[in-house]
């Protein structure tokens, strides 16, 4: 799911936005979500929203998450309500978000209140945020989830075979000729995910499609709970 | 896909430009190809909706997706029939006085392009 390219970062107020990277292959982007079905199913069999429960989807991109939760018949009068945060222009006209609402901000700055979500779903994005913009998002991520609510996250997983490795490199040189970011495996996420005060609860691997780590975490009722092994 | 981008400037405030685009009301102040809007918000704020009445009498849905008023900068997604275009509106303050406007077109070749023609006759208009 489309961050800023690296050159640009994130918007944050007066003057210019950056370069629309993942804009201009929108289309291209919304061709390539059967890859990413597996992973956000697993994600959000996983994270199991309930009816009543407020769903905020981060880095939407062209609305895999929302026609997910749609065709579920899960999103609906008196069943969970859906909202789409998504940075990129292009990515929001080629976008299908199921009629959900979808505003444009960047995950790194939520226009959200604090403690007012259930859950968060990070598909497919924070590989492709630098260091600091993740780690930023996942703060703004804890942030806005009440004490109790669930983040999903779905991230490219490191490769382990010779293809999964050939594979990845080619995404990787695609990608980045195209200024939209490198693939970093984000070995820092436990690290940021503990101190943004947030528990661990399931992972698990998935292999179809792109090869994703899946990871589904809660938000402790105080952040020394989280340092302190101390369930929510 | 790459935007397109139609630009104008004028001697208007960058305040005042600003509250011509807030108000949908007002656009067809400095909009010619705007009849009528229905908005169910009298100033634009990032979910707010609404129907732009055009020239012709066609109905262009609209959402507004971000509003940035330190920044005077705003996006909506707009959509008439099957095709979607997504502008950016931005101003800026120009060093002399005055307003240079901007809007960034995110639409389908050619229609990008052709919709550039409109789009700097309004932001014209949005200045002077």
């Amino acid at each position: 799911m489309p961050p800023e390219p690296p050159d640009g970062g994130p918007h944050h107020g007066a003057g210019p936005r950056p370069h629309d990277g993942w804009g201009v292959t929108a289309g291209l982007y919304r061709r390539q979500e059967p890859l990413q079905r597996s992973s956000v199913a697993a994600m959000l069999r996983m994270l199991a929203p309930l009816p009543g429960e407020v769903v905020l989807d981060l880095g939407a991109g062209t609305g895999l998450i929302e026609r997910a939760l749609a065709e579920r018949s899960l999103v609906g009068p008196g069943l969970i309500r859906v909202a789409a945060v998504e940075p990129s222009p292009g990515m929001l006209r080629v976008g299908d978000y199921a009629g959900r609402p979808v505003v444009r901000a960047d995950a790194v700055r939520l226009p959200v209140a604090t403690a007012s979500v259930d859950v968060v779903t990070a598909s497919w994005l924070l590989h492709v945020l630098s260091p600091s913009d993740r780690a930023a998002a996942v703060a703004e991520a804890a942030r806005v989830l009440r004490p109790g609510g669930r983040l999903g996250i779905v991230v490219s997983a490191a490769p382990r075979t010779v293809v999964q490795h050939v594979l990845r490199g080619a995404a990787r040189r695609v990608a980045e000729r195209g200024g939209l970011g490198a693939f970093h495996v984000p070995v820092d996420l436990p690290g940021l995910l503990t101190a943004a005060g947030l528990q661990v609860r399931h992972h698990a691997r998935t292999t179809r499609g792109y090869l994703a780590d899946v990871v589904v975490c809660t938000r402790a009722a105080h952040r020394d709970d989280a340092a302190a092994g101390i369930d929510a | 896909m790459r935007p397109a981008v139609a630009r104008a400037a004028g001697p208007v405030h960058p305040d005042e430009a600003w509250q011509r685009y807030l108000r949908p009301e007002r656009w067809t102040e400095w909009s010619p190809q705007v009849r009528h809007v229905d908005s169910d918000s009298d100033v634009i704020v990032a979910g707010s909706a609404g129907t732009v009445r055009t020239l012709g009498g066609v109905a262009v849905r609209f959402v507004v997706l971000d509003v940035d008023t330190a920044a005077r900068t705003w996006t909506w997604r707009v959509r008439v029939g099957p095709l979607v275009m997504v502008l950016e509106h931005l101003l800026h303050a120009r060093p002399g006085g005055g307003t240079r406007a901007e809007v960034v077109i995110h639409a389908p070749f050619p229609v990008a392009r052709l919709y550039r023609v409109p789009a700097t006759v309004a932001l014209y208009r949005l200045v002077h």
